[in-house]
């Protein structure tokens, strides 16, 4: 008999309850008084819905929900061991105060609130607004980073409220908003079911979003006309499923990206009538955008061959050509992540991945998306959306836009003039500020760039300099070790809010068991933190006291504070979310199902009513409607390499990344015992013909030096960086492991985001 | 005493013998699925260490094993606190 997957879980719970109870028929078993509970996972962007068991006020299981839309039940090993990560016995309990000898001592919540606030006070006293900064994280609620910025940006009046985010996928925004004149994608997980070709760029699927990559590995085993390229410097798991694969020399994938253009076009594979109706050309000239059209852009790649492209990106001309062929038959998606945009010129690469898919109109229909996946559960409607970073505001609005600001005082009940007009500080600038002592007070929130920036030992200097910085955190980090105070916050099961993941899906976390010690939700940290800033005159009487008290109070002024934006989601009051599994905005009324697709008449309800409507569209018609024609951009973009290549001095380059086991610092997944013994140090990969050059075998000590520092790693010799390159994954804080403290801080003008992917460093066996 | 039920998605062309060599594998017991090349395979262990090595190890290595993904994992007994 052949059963379906949600009678599969249910059998393999009654299997453990059988192995629990001693009875060897599982159906015989006696069920234990076990709650199960709806929530969301708290590793990556793919936002798989999970359902939680608790017993006795602990968590004693999880399994993927069967019922969620898009994830269908699928789970990756990481996830198995989040109960035994909520319950480690390593988690932070108490606040700590940095003590005149230096060292963290024990404190209560009111001795470290009110140093906290008395130092954020009186930086703001002293020296205005502007000397302090908030840096906050993707994997906080989405409740927690709408509160930190409105708290910063409307209470306050700075705008140094950025989050780390910016590492991972400011460039994708830039890379939406340049090209459709609004962020986040247009598709969404459904599109893999129907795509015949996947074109899967500077993205490790398997090991980074693996419940989606099985999704692409279902549809290919489903239909035999799908076809994988896959275009990475570096071979992972995902050239094992790939039918096509391009290895581009780090850093040179614009031009290959523009012969593919150019082989659409000059096989005429193009869509003729969908350029002509939705497509704007642009180019730059003297720093500004400047229109132009399709006789200019074929002009332009007339340059680009796939030959010449070839010999700058290091790809077989003929490989180029096949891929242009398949990504033009269709339908297509295309999945990236950090491979493009940790890149100096991350929004580029972007756009040209957004060319492809407007030159072939491979866009808007079943099956055809670009689609940048993310590394964090909430980046997306956490940080990017609530507008958590030094230059926007909620829902699409900028500060640049005076609009945009009185709308945003409005909601917020501020003074109008309130927001600065003046983009904060982005990452970088803001921690150096720090190391300058222009910023005087920082608090950092569920993140961990003691260990996470790129070029860390000058920003380790500015974080452990006179400044003063408080950390949120769960667990102790890197950054807890140079923090003044730092403040144990609950995590995942032990607060309830919102995460919002690439697909626009919005899903609610409930709150399930009480969190270690002394630890508070850091939702209720800040709104602590506002009312005492607001006793001391720092933040105008009012804004904080007896408002926004709890996650769903703030839930509200966020769905209101979507109404006429191109985010619509009203329609998702508490209780839906709590009900359903996750809905996808737009969805600006409760009986509206949420969006698959935007921008397409018939299942974008924005172009029903509001200020996006047009009646004169027909079902299936597409309309980019942020831009006032309502049409995208295809850019014409200079070809440019990294910020610093290899040369003889420095003659490998350096990629960092992440392992399966393993999630960004590392300090969550490293708590579970198996995954550290699974991956229990930091490596780097070394391909043999530069092994047997430099006399390295696996196992050995090597040292990695860039021009900013070194690390010394064991060797793993293996056939997966390109000859010349190196590999290190950076999830380790070991003695000499800090990979970080070699990459560069140089960033993409654009996006402000730095460029991990690349930079160069010269190797040698250790020592000792 | 530790069970991950796991989706495990098979080569269509080794069927079969996937299956086969699945079934003979120590605490692990085969369901089949109605999804097309899927098997359900619920691995028992004595804690989660061993458990996962399983999975890794000797499921998600198998010849025919395209992936293998976990859908369910239950702890028998409850963590110890950490207060």
């Amino acid at each position: 008999m052949q059963i379906n997957r949600r009678d599969f879980v249910r059998i393999s719970a009654a299997t453990t309850a059988a192995a629990a109870g001693g009875p060897a028929v599982a159906a015989a078993a006696r069920p234990r008084a076990i709650e199960w509970h709806k929530s969301v996972c708290r590793f990556c962007g793919t936002g798989c819905g999970v359902q939680i068991a608790v017993d006795n006020g602990r968590l004693v299981a999880l399994r993927g929900d069967p019922e969620h839309p898009t994830t269908k039940g699928l789970v990756c090993a990481k996830s198995l061991f989040l109960p035994k990560i909520v319950h480690s016995p390593t988690r932070l309990k108490y606040p700590m105060i940095r003590n005149a000898a230096g060292e963290l001592e024990r404190a209560t919540w009111d001795q470290a609130m009110d140093l906290v606030a008395d130092k954020f006070a009186q930086a703001i006293r002293d020296h205005g607004a502007d000397s302090v900064a908030y840096y906050g994280s993707g994997q906080a609620l989405s409740e927690e980073s709408y509160y930190a910025n409105r708290l910063f940006k409307g209470g306050i009046g700075t705008n140094n409220v950025e989050g780390n985010p910016r590492l991972c996928m400011a460039s994708a925004v830039g890379g939406y908003v340049t090209t459709f004149s609004k962020d986040e994608p247009m598709g969404c997980y459904d599109d893999i079911d129907a795509a015949n070709t996947f074109f899967l760029i500077g993205s490790n699927t398997a090991e980074c979003h693996p419940v989606i990559f099985d999704r692409i590995m279902a549809r290919k085993q489903s239909n035999r006309r799908t076809t994988v390229i896959c275009v990475d410097p570096r071979k992972s798991p995902v050239q094992t499923i790939a039918d096509l694969y391009l290895q581009p020399k780090p850093g040179y994938d614009l031009a290959l990206l523009h012969a593919m253009a150019q082989v659409i076009i000059e096989e005429k594979r193009y869509d003729e009538a969908f350029v002509a109706q939705h497509v704007n050309f642009k180019t730059v000239v003297d720093g500004k955008p400047l229109a132009v059209g399709f006789d200019d852009y074929r002009e332009f790649l007339a340059d680009w061959t796939p030959e010449k492209a070839g010999a700058v990106c290091g790809v077989n001309p003929e490989s180029i050509r096949e891929a242009a062929r398949l990504f033009a038959s269709g339908p297509t998606t295309s999945f990236w992540t950090m491979g493009l945009n940790q890149r100096v010129h991350g929004v580029w690469a972007n756009n040209l991945v957004h060319n492809l898919h407007l030159l072939t109109g491979q866009i808007g229909k079943p099956g055809a998306t670009p689609f940048s996946l993310t590394g964090q559960p909430n980046a997306c409607g956490g940080v990017r959306d609530t507008g958590s970073l030094c230059h926007i505001l909620p829902y699409g609005r900028v500060v640049k836009k005076a609009e945009h600001r009185a709308q945003m005082e409005a909601i917020w009940g501020c003074k109008p003039g309130t927001i600065q007009p003046k983009p904060g500080l982005n990452t970088i600038e803001m921690f150096k500020a720090l190391g300058e002592g222009k910023i005087k007070a920082m608090l950092v929130l569920t993140t961990n760039p003691g260990q996470s920036l790129p070029n860390l030992n000058k920003h380790r200097k500015a974080m452990a300099g006179d400044s003063f910085l408080v950390v949120l955190d769960a667990f102790p980090t890197e950054t807890t070790k140079i923090a003044d105070v730092v403040l144990p916050a609950a995590m995942w099961t032990e607060k309830s809010g919102v995460f919002g993941m690439s697909e626009r899906r919005y899903q609610y976390q409930p709150s399930v068991v009480t969190p270690p010690g002394e630890a508070r939700s850091d939702y209720a940290i800040l709104v602590d933190f506002a009312r005492r800033l607001e006793a001391r005159g720092a933040i105008p009487k009012g804004y904080a006291t007896g408002k926004l008290s709890t996650t769903d109070d703030c839930w509200e002024e966020m769905m209101q504070a979507s109404k006429d934006t191109a985010y619509d989601f009203r329609g998702m009051p508490r209780e839906r979310l709590k009900r359903e599994r996750g809905v996808r905005w737009p969805a600006p009324t409760v009986d509206h199902p949420g969006t698959a697709r935007r921008y397409v008449k018939g299942e974008d309800p924005l172009l029903d009513s509001g200020p996006y409507a047009d009646a004169s569209l027909e079902p299936g018609d597409v309309k980019f409607y942020a831009a006032a024609d309502g049409k995208a951009n295809i850019w014409l973009r200079p070809v440019v390499g990294p910020a610093e290549p290899p040369d003889a001095e420095y003659p490998f380059v350096l990629s960092t990344g992440r392992v399966l086991e393993h999630w960004h610092t590392g300090t969550m997944t490293r708590a579970a015992a198996e995954l550290r013994r699974a991956q229990p140090e930091a490596f780097v990969e070394i391909h043999p013909k530069d092994a047997k050059a430099l006399g390295i075998r696996t196992g050995d000590r090597v040292d990695i030096e860039s021009r900013r520092g070194r690390s010394t790693i064991k060797a793993r010799v293996v056939d997966m960086p390109q000859p010349g390159m190196v590999f290190v994954p950076f999830h380790w804080d070991d003695e000499g492991s800090l990979i970080n403290e070699v990459t560069i801080d140089a960033y993409d003008p654009g996006s402000k985001q730095p460029e991990f992917k690349i930079c160069a460093v010269r190797l040698s066996k250790a020592k000792s | 005493m530790v069970t991950i039920g796991v989706l495990v998605r098979v080569d269509p062309t080794q069927e079969p013998e996937t299956e086969a060599r699945l079934g003979v594998l120590e605490g692990v017991q085969l369901i089949p699925l109605e999804e097309p090349h899927t098997l359900g395979a619920v691995i028992q262990a004595e804690d989660l260490d061993e458990a996962h090595e399983r999975l890794v190890t000797q499921v998600q290595t198998l010849p025919g094993v395209l992936c293998a993904w976990p859908l369910h994992t239950e702890l028998a007994s409850t963590p110890p606190s950490h207060n």
